[in-house]
């Protein structure tokens, strides 16, 4: 499965062409592992996408693909209009991302990770002034104020100065979303962003993003949650083995799910 | 037999005075491990096998060489292939080199203990890979080699004393020109060993003040 194998690539995406984010067959590997195995996807602006599955299904590999911090050796994404590290144009020629496109794009999204991810050696408003100064070059003073409203947003005004270590799972969590935030992202990604967090937890970091799909960000989400799912998503998709096999409205696919794997999936969520 | 002190303090400006050379040549293959331990750590954990057998191969090469035999050899064969270095620039190079094999082993020991997960997310920000290892990778690299790193910076302190084989005035070589002299070999080596003691002492006591506040800071309180 060469990078250069272009036969799937799709020049002309067609009536999807206008969609904010669009994915068509993509393949990803772990090593010899095929983990995604054709994913087609699309989401329109403002949006919240729920994607459910089976650990392995490749949920989380396909929010990697479209951050690009896992490369898909077939088939393309699109995010605005952008594609992601491979893409043909109308021509049909391939092109690549250079390290530099690639971070500008990345800068363009923000995704909040199931173990937050924080920057260890940094307050809390370092972590989140970070990208802002690094990668938006955005001056020092005007990435501070930017960072406080973010911090503030999610609740942790007085907690600027702490490092991630004196902090509780909830509170990193809101953290990691204030980051995210900061980046002024088109799109935001969220993989499992409450599965390590004590119960008790999980509610504060729902609501926060609740509000941010209230406001209209445009939102992928991996999550088990399926309650949030029904009250926020617009969409649910099913993934299994890779691939991408039952969409609908998640109160309609958690009341009635079609393909027999969701169904399975679904008892064993919901028990 | 008695313990000459007073000959010991008449000498000892001559003495001490070699500290001089002994902290410039530390200070310089310092610099030197510091720089090309780094470079060949980062190949260490390149994702291409060839940058890393080259990695492998030059740590090897410069762990297995006693340092005294690479010092001469470096003393006294580059000026026959016609590389002209100074005395000191020639010894602090030897010194350097020897000691970046064990610099890059306690690199590359801080770059892998890095989360992966806070590498994700620095390119998630839309770092570059230079600004990914300059503002996340390093400074928790660091964290983990920096004991090792200053024990090296002791260990190198201590080996300096090497140079005074190939004639550098450091305070080894002091010591032995006033023993000589003067008859007092136990006076002069037990005082530069106080001095190398003290010095060293102090470096790892620095070291772990250093490692006692970082504790502190960062380690998780869950």
């Amino acid at each position: 499965m060469a990078i250069r194998d272009t036969d799937n690539l799709n020049p002309d995406a067609g009536a999807d062409g206008d969609r904010f984010v669009r994915a068509h067959d993509v393949h990803a590997c772990y090593g010899k592992l095929e983990v995604l195995k054709g994913i087609d996807f699309t989401l329109q602006e403002g949006e919240v996408a729920v994607l459910i599955g089976a650990s392995g299904s490749g949920k989380s590999t396909f929010l990697r693909c479209i951050m690009a911090l896992h490369p898909i050796e077939k088939g393309e994404i699109h995010v605005g209009g952008e594609g992601i590290t491979r893409w043909l144009d109308c021509d049909g020629k391939l092109h690549k991302d250079t390290a530099k496109s690639l971070c500008h794009k990345r800068s363009m999204m923000g995704m909040v990770f199931q173990h937050f991810n924080l920057f260890s050696h940094l307050t809390v408003l370092e972590n989140v002034m970070l990208g802002p100064t690094m990668a938006r070059d955005i001056a020092k003073a005007e990435a501070r104020e930017l960072a406080l409203t973010k911090i503030a947003e999610v609740g942790l005004g007085d907690k600027v100065g702490s490092y991630p270590a004196h902090l509780s799972g909830g509170q990193k969590q809101r953290v990691g979303i204030a980051r995210a935030l900061a980046m002024e992202p088109k799109l935001m990604l969220f993989d499992e962003p409450t599965s390590a967090l004590d119960p008790e937890l999980v509610g504060g970091i729902l609501g926060i993003m609740e509000r941010l799909a209230t406001a209209g960000m445009t939102m992928m989400v991996v999550t088990h949650e399926l309650s949030f799912a029904k009250a926020v998503g617009t969409k649910m998709s099913f993934l299994h083995d890779g691939k991408i096999i039952e969409e609908a409205s998640p109160s309609d696919m958690i009341a009635a799910p079609s393909t027999e794997p969701a169904q399975k999936f679904l008892r064993e969520v919901l028990v | 037999m008695t313990f000459k002190l007073a000959l010991l303090l008449r000498e000892s400006p001559y003495l001490f005075g070699g500290a001089y050379y002994t902290a410039t040549v530390t200070s310089l293959a310092f610099a030197i491990a510091l720089g090309l331990g780094l470079a060949i750590a980062l190949m260490k954990v390149s994702k291409r096998r060839l940058v890393r057998g080259l990695a492998t191969t030059y740590v090897e090469f410069f762990r297995n060489l006693p340092a005294l035999v690479l010092l001469f050899w470096i003393f006294y064969a580059f000026p026959v292939f016609g590389i002209r270095l100074s005395a000191l620039t020639a010894v602090s190079l030897a010194l350097g080199l020897n000691v970046s094999g064990y610099m890059a082993e306690a690199f590359r020991t801080g770059l892998q203990a890095v989360d992966k997960g806070e590498v994700e997310a620095g390119l998630s920000v839309g770092l570059t890979r230079w600004k990914l290892l300059r503002k996340v990778v390093l400074p928790q690299a660091s964290r983990v080699s920096l004991p090792l790193i200053i024990n090296l910076f002791a260990s190198l302190l201590r080996w300096s004393s090497l140079v005074s084989a190939v004639g550098i005035s450091d305070l080894a070589y002091r010591a032995r020109i006033i023993s000589s002299v003067n008859y007092i070999p136990i006076e002069a080596y037990t005082g530069i060993a106080m001095f190398y003691l003290v010095v060293s002492s102090l470096v790892s006591f620095g070291s772990s003040l250093v490692e006692k506040k970082w504790a502190r800071r960062y380690a998780t309180t869950s």
